[in-house]
């Protein structure tokens, strides 16, 4: 090899000048080589560098698939309340429909960023279930009660393959029946819900990036050496169900997906009943229209629907917090007479809308956190879908604007992958008190008839939407198929 | 019982002999069991723990010590369901925190030790901590948590998804 080193570089010269002039070729003509590039990954789409945090880039630590790390979230959709904070920094000149941040930018454009991130994001971010769904669930409990819940500690190692629970039972005897077939079944009343790590977690990654990268990567390097001492391997079935019992029902199904064994467990051991239950309580909108869905999977199917687990995570635990008023009430300023009758007027106002596609319901007691829905205006490529959305009605309103996002995952030049809306109405300094809950909802279901892609969320779709329409029509039709029309056409 | 019934020999899996006060291992139902069967006789010589390893044995011994003057928990689960009490999982004290403030392989060990020896308490209290290190995260957090690997094939994975069947409703 020695003797030819000079022919190989010159060789390897040629090459290097065959790709400069190939892609100065591209550089030429864009268009066909994206479109070359994108007709590969149709029918699905997958926004560019999804594989690390939309803000940060990875720098404060991994997404684990998610849109945004954990450190960034707790940051950006912080859970603690922050509305002095808001008002303070909602008066920048951003728009809302300012691009989001790009990973690829230097570091000072990301602080900006940042900045302008936390302008139009109202920091609320959480959805508790609907007080009323108490009632449901109560019902379900009651029979659940009576039985003894406890698994006997010598539990046998395997569950019988025919304790699966039934699939098309009538859903009020569903649980007893479940439960004489297995006795192992969990308990229907879940835990209360836990949110994912608040921000003081995260202050040492805030403070230095990386900071805990040499943890993630020893965390990841041991998984594939130390697969014999995993807990599937040592800690028995009997006990993985006990582990389970203590697991709020969104931890038991992030919990359920995260391997074969632990997936078996959870399907064999739960009860439809269950999960039916806790579909009314975590989207009290969702009426499936099929005749006695698979619940475990239609659970699934909708968590799997969102666009930000962690938010989902935090909507758990901040439900549960509502069900609890006296402590709510003591962080809330008595008397905002002026709020409370707004909302309540909006609830009416929101019946006589109800032809136009949108739907709204409170969720808690005080009003904050309501889930809406938006159909898909007929004519649009979102034609057939529901999309759910969570709206956040800040201490302040009507004085200060609501957050809104969706919750479903909709392809849309102005909803950002996170599912934030960017319309202007929902800054501080273009928000009106003539405006209401549907008058924003509406105005969101005509943003979907007609993007604004001068300004968008995710430009790369602004870019599909104005250059290849078909395309982005057919890409929105699939999304829509897949993850807003769980009403119409449960999962297998 | 008899004076000799007070100090309780335990063997270990690897031959190591602890001598241990009846009244701290008496929350193991095993044991106690156990004890009974070999009624009141003076001389029951060394009750093996072929299960449990020292090391595993030790810091269980260590529990069972600080935690000999607790109440036994008669509430089990199923009482706890009658109070329609939630599972709460954030009540876990100090030193318990402490002391289970492990290697996940030796936190595992003292499942399978207080689940052999049959220690309510001990059980509820790992149980809960387990199920701390899974709650509030997602399924990819949780893999790592426990550095487990994703073992479904891509078609699991894809049925996984449970993206609605059109084609069928077609």
């Amino acid at each position: 090899m020695t003797s030819c080193v000079p022919a190989q570089q010159d060789k390897d010269q040629e090459k290097l000048l065959e790709a400069l002039a190939s892609s100065s070729d591209e550089m030429d003509e864009p268009d066909d080589a994206d479109k070359d590039k994108l007709q590969l990954i149709e029918p699905t789409f997958s926004f560019s560098n999804s594989n690390t945090c939309w803000v940060c880039n990875g720098y404060y630590g991994p997404n684990f698939g998610e849109p945004l790390c954990g450190a960034c979230h707790a940051f950006l959709y912080n859970a603690q309340r922050a509305e002095e904070l808001l008002t303070e920094l909602s008066d920048d000149e951003d728009s809302g429909n300012d691009e989001p941040p790009f990973k690829d930018k230097q570091e000072d454009e990301e602080n900006e960023n940042d900045v302008d991130i936390m302008g139009f994001e109202d920091l609320e971010d959480a959805q508790p279930p609907a007080v009323q769904q108490q009632a449901n669930q109560q019902a379900v409990v009651e029979p659940q009660e009576q039985q003894p819940v406890a698994q006997p500690a010598d539990l046998p190692q395997q569950v019988p393959p025919e304790a699966a629970p039934p699939r098309r039972e009538t859903p009020e005897r569903d649980f007893e029946h479940e439960r004489a077939l297995n006795p192992f079944l969990l308990p229907v009343k879940r835990p209360r819900a836990t949110g994912p790590l608040a921000l003081p977690h995260y202050m040492h990654e805030l403070a230095d990036g990386r900071a805990r990268a040499h943890e993630y990567n020893a965390a990841s390097g041991s998984g594939a050496s130390g697969s014999s001492r995993n807990i599937v391997n040592i800690i028995p079935v009997e006990v993985m169900l006990k582990i389970f019992a203590y697991l709020d029902d969104m931890s038991l199904w992030m919990a359920s997906e995260v391997c074969k064994q632990w997936h078996d467990i959870v399907g064999k051991n739960t009860a439809q009943g269950m999960w039916k239950a806790y579909i009314k309580q975590r989207w009290p909108l969702f009426e499936s229209l099929a005749d006695n869905p698979d619940w475990y999977k239609l659970y699934g199917a909708l968590m799997s629907s969102c666009f930000c687990r962690t938010c989902l995570i935090e909507m758990g635990g901040r439900g549960q917090a509502a069900e609890h008023p006296d402590l709510q009430l003591g962080e809330r300023e008595p008397g905002n007479v002026m709020r409370y009758n707004f909302l309540r007027g909006e609830a009416n106002l929101l019946n006589s809308y109800d032809s136009e596609g949108i739907s709204a319901i409170p969720l808690d007691r005080q009003n904050n956190y309501w889930q809406a829905t938006i159909l898909g205006p007929p004519g649009s490529p979102y034609e057939g879908g529901k999309f759910f959305l969570f709206i956040y009605f800040p201490e302040r309103y009507p004085m200060a604007p609501p957050t809104v996002r969706f919750l479903t995952k909709i392809l849309h030049p102005n909803v950002s992958r996170h599912g934030d809306v960017g319309i202007d109405i929902f800054q501080q300094h273009n928000w009106s008190l003539a405006l209401n809950v549907a008058k924003v909802l509406l105005s969101v279901q005509s943003l979907l008839t007609d993007p604004y892609t001068e300004v968008c969320m995710e430009p790369e779709l602004g870019y599909i939407y104005e250059h290849e329409r078909e395309r982005f029509e057919q890409l929105v039709r699939s999304w829509t198929w897949k993850y807003a029309m769980f009403e119409l056409i449960s999962p297998r | 019982m008899s004076q000799n019934m007070s100090i309780v020999r335990l063997e270990s899996s690897d031959k190591v002999l602890f001598e241990v006060h009846y009244d701290v291992i008496k929350c193991s139902e095993t044991i106690r069991k156990a004890l009974q069967d070999l009624g009141d006789e003076d001389d029951f010589g060394v009750l093996p723990v072929p299960k449990v390893s020292s090391q595993i044995l030790e810091m269980v011994l260590n529990w069972a010590t600080y935690h000999k003057n607790d109440i036994p928990k008669v509430i089990d689960e199923d009482a706890e369901e009658d109070e329609s009490m939630e599972k709460r999982t954030d009540d876990i004290c100090a030193w318990d925190t402490n002391f289970l403030n492990v290697d996940q392989g030796i936190l595992y060990e003292i499942i399978l030790a207080a689940n052999y020896l049959n220690i309510q308490n001990l059980l509820h209290t790992t149980y809960r901590t387990v199920a701390n290190m899974i709650k509030g995260k997602t399924t990819e957090q949780i893999r790592q948590t426990f550095s487990l690997v994703n073992d479904f094939t891509p078609e699991e994975e894809e049925e996984m998804r449970r993206e609605a069947d059109w084609c069928k409703w077609d």
